[in-house]
């Protein structure tokens, strides 16, 4: 009886969204809650939360949707892709919120746009002004010359730098077309606004003649360089990096400071590790130190049936010393809310 | 903690398909090369270096987009799948079905879109052969869709040739053609009565409502769910959106070519720990079951630094029947191989006519060996080895034929049964019998002396002089009995106490594969078992037992009589292929025994 009341509240809730008027349309004035400034991620798959109904109300959460803490959605995913006049959820796959005033958040999806040409996966997409930076651009100094794929992102630089340079972008009309022209101007660009975008790929490049990168690396659009190797990332007693240490355990978010701390990244991996120092694909890894904070915790609020939905994209704010107490205070402090 | 429910009916084919001797199926990586993942192919999340067996072309490097197969082979570098396509760089490997090793015939799908333009993407289905199916196609059916979801596993259903045939037909058309002709895929899989099974990277058309998750198995064929992602994890884990809350993806999947659900097979997207169940996006699992294969067990011939790698893409070719020198252990001790655990002990219900049952058994005396019995036509010859371990960590690398004479049943029609002699040669080596009775190629092999951790190994030679080495069984020995030991502390053994004294003393029940003990008194007045203890049984796998437990028995109302007090003790071991029905103990018992008189008191 109760499964059957349960079902029926089920699908009450389900005809409601289904009447409801479509989501986030097009072109639909957006603003960040305060918490994504804070912190914002996505999960690896999608989940109903059992806890707080979303303010939209639905239930379902995609792993295309933005979220932050107290079981705050940032954005829908149709809300992100909505400003590149998609109508589906591409799923997210990188997120940096650069921006809240200016609403400028940086991010990739999982799946290249369904609107020929317009952006892959693999591409960086910057809303409020539809920025697509082309994934060769990024790697433009590595010489890929291929879509190789984008698992995370963030910038480096001065907030005003970083957006004088995609306001130089937009009002320069430098569209995808123009960078896959001309891929060398990126980091041209990043050079003279003093800034940088950090990155990593879905795949290892590995070229005849140079030394390459492995999927697990941190890297630099402006310098073509390798900002942190997955062994430098991950804590000495995991092994750590190709072929040094035998493994590469890929780099799926990663988010540091504007400064470029190394010793501030915060970052999840593709593959979890269970010997000694374990931890999930899911947790929040910090530079060298290991688990900083666990998959439940992020996720904790939303009471979901399962305790692990992994970690896609990562935005921290890690600006100042405080931060460095910022997320576990933050957790610490929810946990005793939740209890 | 993970706590894997092992399918146990399935675990000799997986046995069979994951250990499969590298030195009969090694080749170079290239055409050769793929014949190694003629049974079972997968790949993994992440690239690696293999500490294990060097890859045939020497490079210890091992990319997540290739394909791997039983035993450490690489079967096919990433560069040999996409090379087809003129593509020279490393684009992964997400999905995977080997068709045909033959005619190297490959299904699969990369992780990235094709350098090349408009070549294909990361969500088409390409075949080695230059094929493309464009992902449109694939989820034409599933109208809600309409433009490329991402491509996450892939599996043929049909007639292998009707799959090879239609592999073939589809080179003519090009990528645009099913672009602009999705429906036609549909109508060709109609036609040729065969079905690609796949899963896609995102939900559709929306996540709040939902046609299909990318957690369900679709068919290309009907536009239908084969099965959603509830139903291919078992009703405990909270799988499927809305009702059970989340989706937890369908990363890889692999069936029979029948499209038997039942033999569905597959690896999900994230992870979970449940009370009942629990297993990782790497770990093999079975339709509405649990673990079939843990990603360690997977791997751990390549010795990686890491023991997960994940699993990306997975072949399976379940059902197909086995070539005919193939060699395969199937039964040791009357238990199926598929019951005995990496650590050689057995679990579950015997083969045997009676059956028993083991407890995390060990075997110990005469060990039948019983191997699948092969072509009587193509098959000549075939011996059994053992190897010792020489540390319950580090595999034997050397192993030694049985050789010592037996006699086995032969039946010679019409109606006579015969007990011939056999005598291995030197090497071990045994004539194939084609009318034994035993139900397959029997050696018995007696163990006494022997305890420890051993492989078996079974190597048939066909009659081009190939040998077919099957892959190793591992069996635990116990040939030592329990410990039992009886002592009193206030009466003398064979001595005289009166009614009212309290008996004390102390006893010791162990063995290094404990499974019980007990402790009795009994008369011929007071019959039966009069427990003193209340029976100790095993806890786990580190139960060894008890070391001088203290007892006392109040002897106050009983009548006067001589009385013995036993102690019995038992291991879990499996002798001469069986274990008596019976608790608390079984098979191997020891007992231990004091004797006195009860008098009334003066």
């Amino acid at each position: 009886m109760r499964k059957l009341i349960t079902r029926m509240a089920v699908g009450a809730l389900l005809m409601l969204i289904a009447l409801a008027p479509l989501g986030p349309a097009t072109g639909q004035v957006l603003s960040l809650p305060e918490q994504c400034k804070q912190l914002a991620f996505s999960t690896e798959e999608d989940f109903v939360t059992q806890g707080p109904v979303p303010p939209d109300g639905n239930p379902i959460i995609s792993d295309g949707d933005l979220l932050a803490l107290y079981c705050v959605i940032c954005a829908r995913n149709l809300q992100l892709v909505g400003s590149f006049n998609v109508t589906q959820d591409l799923g997210l796959d990188a997120a940096d919120v650069i921006d809240m005033e200016e609403y400028l958040v940086a991010f990739s999806t999982e799946l290249d746009s369904p609107i020929a040409d317009q952006f892959t996966a693999g591409d960086l997409l910057v809303i409020n002004g539809n920025i697509v930076i082309p994934n060769i651009a990024l790697t433009y100094l590595f010489g890929v010359g291929y879509d190789i794929g984008l698992d995370s992102l963030h910038f480096v630089g001065d907030p005003q730098d970083i957006v004088a340079f995609l306001n130089a972008v937009l009002e320069g009309e430098m569209s995808r077309g123009y960078w896959l022209e001309h891929p060398g101007d990126l980091p041209e660009m990043l050079a003279e606004y003093e800034m940088d975008i950090w990155f990593s790929t879905e795949g290892t490049w590995t070229p005849a003649a140079r030394s390459g990168f492995l999927d697990g690396d941190l890297l630099s659009a402006r310098d073509g360089t390798i900002v942190a190797e997955n062994g430098e990332l991950l804590p000495s007693g995991v092994p750590a990096g190709i072929p040094d240490r035998g493994v590469d355990f890929g780099l799926d978010a990663v988010t540091s400071n504007r400064a470029g701390g190394k010793e501030r990244i915060h970052f999840s991996t593709e593959i979890l590790y269970q010997d000694g120092l374990s931890f999930t694909d899911g947790d929040v890894l910090k530079y060298g130190d290991g688990v900083s904070d666990t998959n439940k915790a992020l996720i904790l609020c939303f009471e979901p049936k399962a305790d692990f939905l992994g970690l896609d994209a990562l935005h921290m704010a890690l600006e100042g010393l405080l931060s460095k107490l910022y997320l576990p205070l933050i957790l610490k402090t929810f946990d005793q809310s939740v209890k | 903690m993970r706590k894997p429910i092992r399918i146990m009916t399935l675990l000799a084919i997986l046995v069979v398909t994951l250990l499969l001797r590298g030195g009969m199926v090694r080749g170079q990586v290239g055409l050769e090369a793929l014949k190694a993942c003629r049974e079972f192919a997968f790949s993994t999340e992440e690239d690696f270096v293999t500490q294990g067996n060097e890859p045939g072309d020497g490079n210890p490097i091992i990319s997540d987009g290739d394909l791997l197969g039983p035993s450490c082979v690489v079967c096919a570098r990433n560069f040999d799948l996409v090379g087809r396509f003129d593509v020279t760089q490393d684009l992964g490997l997400d999905a995977a079905d080997v068709i045909d090793v033959d005619d190297y015939l490959v299904a699969f799908s990369t992780e990235l879109d094709s350098p090349h333009g408009d070549q294909f993407t990361a969500g088409d289905l390409l075949v080695t052969n230059g094929a493309i199916i464009a992902n449109r196609a694939l989820t034409y059916l599933f109208e809600v869709v309409g433009y490329d979801i991402g491509l996450d596993a892939v599996h043929f259903v049909g007639d292998r040739e009707d799959i090879i045939a239609f592999l073939g037909e589809i080179q003519q058309y090009s990528r645009d053609y099913w672009l602009q002709n999705p429906s036609v895929l549909s109508q060709i899989l109609n036609r040729r009565e065969i079905d690609i099974w796949f899963s896609t990277e995102g939900t559709a058309p929306t996540v709040e409502q939902p046609a299909f998750l990318d957690g369900d198995l679709l068919s290309a064929r009907n536009g239908t769910i084969i099965a959603s992602n509830s139903v291919l994890l078992e009703p405990s884990v909270p799988a499927g959106i809305p009702d059970r809350g989340v989706d937890f993806g369908l990363d890889a999947a692999a069936c029979d070519r029948a499209g038997n659900r039942e033999w569905i097979f597959f690896s999900t997207s994230i992870l979970y720990e449940g009370e009942e169940l629990s297993f990782t996006d790497g770990d093999i699992l079975h339709i509405g079951g649990g673990v079939a294969t843990l990603n360690e067990d997977l791997l751990q011939c390549f010795e990686p630094k890491a023991e997960f790698l994940g699993l990306d893409a997975l072949s399976y070719a379940i059902g197909e029947p086995p070539p005919p020198c193939e060699a395969v252990i199937i039964r040791v001790g009357g238990m199926p191989a598929g019951s005995i655990g990496p650590n050689g002990l057995a679990n579950g219900l015997s083969a045997t006519t009676p059956q028993f049952q083991a407890f995390d058994s060990p075997f110990g005396q005469s060990v039948e060996i019983l191997g699948r019995m092969v072509s009587c036509d193509e098959c000549t010859k075939f011996k059994v080895e053992y190897g010792q371990w020489p540390d319950p960590a580090i595999e034997p690398t050397t192993f030694q034929p049985l050789t010592d004479d037996f006699q086995e049943w032969i039946f010679v029609w019409p109606s006579l049964w015969v007990l011939v002699d056999r005598e291995p040669d030197a090497d071990g080596w045994l004539n194939i019998l084609c009318n034994t009775v035993m139900g397959g190629l029997y050696t018995p092999w007696n163990t006494s002396g022997k305890n420890g951790k051993y492989s078996l190994r079974l190597t048939v030679e066909d009659a081009g002089g190939t040998e077919h080495v099957s892959p190793d069984v591992v069996v635990m020995l116990d040939n030592t009995v329990p410990a039992a030991a009886l002592s009193l502390d206030t009466v003398p053994v064979c001595g005289d106490i009166f009614i009212g004294d309290v008996v004390m003393g102390k006893i010791t029940g162990t063995d290094t594969h404990f499974y019980s003990y007990r402790l009795w008194y009994e008369s011929s007045l007071t019959p039966g078992y009069n427990l003193i203890l209340p029976i100790r049984k095993y806890t786990g796998l580190a139960d060894n037992g008890d070391t001088n437990v203290a007892f006392a028995w109040d002897t106050t109302g009983l009548p006067a009589c001589g009385y013995r007090i036993v102690l019995e003790v038992w291991d879990r071991t499996i002798r001469n292929n069986g274990r008596a029905w019976g608790e608390p103990g079984y098979g191997w018992r020891t007992p231990e025994q004091a004797y006195f008189c009860l008098e009334a008191a003066e």
